[in-house]
């Protein structure tokens, strides 16, 4: 990371890497809110290999490295628990 | 009806429990648990692997895997007295021998400093193209040997081994083949295990099946050949019969391509109609060699339901905290060592397991047991959503 | 064997609801649907069945997955490419897609896969193992393969050049299929028929 990101920043660029990496059809970024639930079905209705996916990307982008389903089920709810984790952990 | 039954006339198997049918007997009395470290290409991902004590075969001019399944190819034609292309003999010419074999690793083109090459546009060598090129297994046996029956290889991912069995009782009823060599082969290769790494499913320590505490599996390697005809066939070579294949099935979940369906219509729907096709009852099968590779999901579908289906005493057994979990290889292994638990009589105990999980609700066999068996049955799931069934019976 | 549908795609097929499907899935699943357009399987799904016959499998996926691996290195690979590179990965997209719970195969072999989806989808049916069977051929080029076909000789249908598409045809008992003796190309085997 050559610079710290703003939560702003980090926020957007989650929402681009969610899009391309989990090739979600029909959104675009302003299309994903900030705190929606994103393994609910009415919200984007991820799934078990989503959560996988997003723990990969988070570590080659931020560095974040998530242990266990625990963990992850903690950090991975919504942009903002990311986003929040990323700001202090990255 | 008697005409139409399939038995084994000869298995062969290597894992991490031995090279041999013999040595995997005895590894498993002496309960040889034997994890290691990947020693023939480099890998960062320190968890516990079960290899074969194959050497290192990077410099061979075969792939690893096609050198596991040879070893294992042998052992089961040399029980059944099937005689190879070096030693002609006319009842081998007459019969219609066809091979069928589950593999994943062997199936793709997988040779990362190739495809390295490849990208910085500087190939110096096409040879690892030449050599997946004549590495289709069953393709190769069947060329190698002579045989004039199909080869075919089955790319079903875990349930491969299982499904190659499967296809080889299907080609001996319907008369494409008299003697199917049938089994799995897969060897342990960076691409499925950083695979199965990144989909968080391989534990740090020895995998625990069916255990309230499982974390995971383990990877591991090995081959393992079933032989498969009609008695009349086995007669006129004077081969042993070991056990009957009664019957095979498979459904798909259709659901989800890493997760299985929870409430495990695919398995049941597979068990079913292999108890149908063999014409038996659930309350008539008194082992099942599960699929138990130690994965939450997996072990909670396969216990639930097994639960849920039969009888309390059924004894309930996984091999992977033993060979680890062997991808295209896992049925075929699971088959050998089924028909092994039918001739011994015997069953070693679920290694790993140690605390019962609320969740399925029994115990696997915990400690190794004499029992009475007549018929056993052997699950294998896979990707994709793919659940598998076979049918043994002792003889 | 009786015919009962067919189905070809190509290359950039669209196909939506299976978003993460790599280009291979999408070519085996909407020549699947296309085959099986005129039927309704509600009422009997699992005695449905799928063969998906192909030489050479999802590669491009497989290249993907190794960029990965030297990208990355072997603890920062992505799982879903993974998934995907696994061979029958496709015809578990058919399954779901068409809610078919059958027999489900994937087989690979380099000289006439077709064929051999064709003998043992005849097996199945005669054997009962199942009233209908979508046998499906896929293929897919990729750039390592493209070069290296002109430095090695390629077995069968790539004897002479790659194809890339899908070919699906639905099958029942009967007889106005004979399996032949060997086909050259299996698009024009599936066209002809």
């Amino acid at each position: 990371m050559p610079e710290k990101q703003t939560l702003e920043e980090i926020r957007e660029r989650l929402k681009e890497e969610l899009i391309e990496n989990l090739s979600l059809e029909d959104i675009e970024p302003k299309d994903i809110t900030n705190d929606e639930i994103i393994f609910d079905e009415n919200g984007l209705g991820l799934d078990s290999l989503d959560a996988v996916e997003i723990v990969v990307f988070l570590q080659r982008i931020w560095g974040i490295e998530i242990k266990d389903m625990e963990q992850s089920r903690e950090i991975l709810v919504s942009i903002d628990t990311m986003a929040n984790y990323i700001l202090e952990n990255a | 009806m008697n005409n139409d039954k399939i038995f084994i006339t000869g298995v062969g198997i290597i894992s991490a429990l031995g090279n041999s049918f013999a040595e995997t007997y005895k590894s498993l009395l002496t309960n040889q648990i034997n994890p290691d470290k990947i020693n023939f290409f480099d890998c960062n991902i320190n968890k516990p692997f079960f290899k074969t004590n194959l050497t290192d075969t990077q410099s061979s001019s075969q792939m690893r895997t096609k050198e596991l399944a040879d070893i294992a190819f042998f052992q089961a034609i040399d029980q059944a007295k099937i005689s190879t292309y070096s030693k002609p003999d006319t009842i081998h010419r007459k019969l219609k021998i066809g091979i069928c074999c589950g593999t994943t690793v062997a199936s793709q083109l997988n040779n990362i400093e190739f495809y390295k090459q490849f990208r910085e546009g500087a190939i110096k060598s096409y040879d690892p193209v030449k050599q997946y090129l004549a590495g289709n297994i069953s393709e190769s046996l069947v060329h190698e040997h002579n045989f004039s029956g199909p080869g075919l290889n089955v790319v079903n991912a875990c349930s491969s081994g299982s499904d190659a069995i499967g296809i080889g009782m299907s080609w001996i009823k319907k008369g494409i083949c008299d003697v199917v060599i049938a089994g799995g082969a897969d060897e342990l290769n960076i691409v499925p295990i950083a695979g199965f790494n990144s989909l968080g499913i391989l534990s740090d320590s020895l995998c625990k099946p069916f255990d309230k505490d499982r974390d995971g599996l383990n990877l591991g390697e090995g081959a393992a050949f079933l032989v498969l005809e009609k008695k009349s066939t086995a007669k006129i070579r004077k081969a042993e019969i070991l056990a009957e294949c009664c019957s095979y099935s498979t459904a798909a979940d259709a659901y989800h391509l890493t997760t299985p369906r929870p409430d495990g219509l695919g398995l049941s729907t597979a068990i079913e109609k292999a108890l149908l096709n063999a014409n038996l009852k659930k309350e008539d099968i008194d082992f099942i060699n599960a699929h138990g590779t130690a994965t939450k999901n997996n072990d909670a579908v396969e216990g639930q339901l097994f639960k849920k289906m039969f009888k309390s005493n059924t004894k309930i057994f996984s091999t992977k905290g033993y060979t680890g979990h062997t991808l295209g290889a896992a049925g075929a292994i699971d088959a050998v060592l089924t028909v092994l638990s039918l001739r011994k009589q015997w069953i070693p105990k679920n290694a790993g397991f140690t605390n019962e999980d609320p969740d399925i609700g029994f115990r696997p066999v915990s400690q190794p047991t004499n029992y009475n068996a007549k018929y056993a049955l052997s699950t294998s799931l896979a990707f994709g959503g793919q659940n598998s069934a076979i049918i043994f019976r002792r003889v | 064997m009786q015919l009962l549908g067919k189905g070809f795609a190509n290359k950039n097929e669209k196909v939506k609801n299976i978003r993460r499907a790599d280009n291979f899935a999408k070519m085996a699943v909407s020549a699947s649907t296309k085959a099986c357009a005129d039927f309704e399987f509600s009422n009997n799904k699992n005695s449905v069945s799928i063969i998906l016959a192909t030489q050479f499998g999802p590669h491009v996926t497989t290249f993907k997955f190794l960029d990965n691996l030297l990208d990355y290195s072997e603890i920062g690979v992505s799982p879903t490419i993974f998934s995907h590179s696994v061979h029958n990965a496709a015809a578990s997209y058919i399954a779901s897609t068409l809610g078919i719970i059958g027999q489900t195969l994937t087989i690979t072999s380099f000289i006439d896969p077709l064929k051999q989806g064709l003998i043992l989808a005849e097996a199945w049916l005669e054997t009962d193992q199942a009233k209908k069977i979508i046998l499906c051929y896929v293929e897919e080029e990729s750039g390592p393969f493209t070069q290296a076909h002109k430095h090695c000789t390629f077995p069968s249908y790539s004897y002479d050049k790659f194809r890339t598409g899908a070919a699906a045809i639905l099958l029942e008992k009967g007889n106005n299929i004979e399996i032949p003796a060997k086909i050259l190309n299996p698009f024009t085997y599936v066209e002809e028929i």
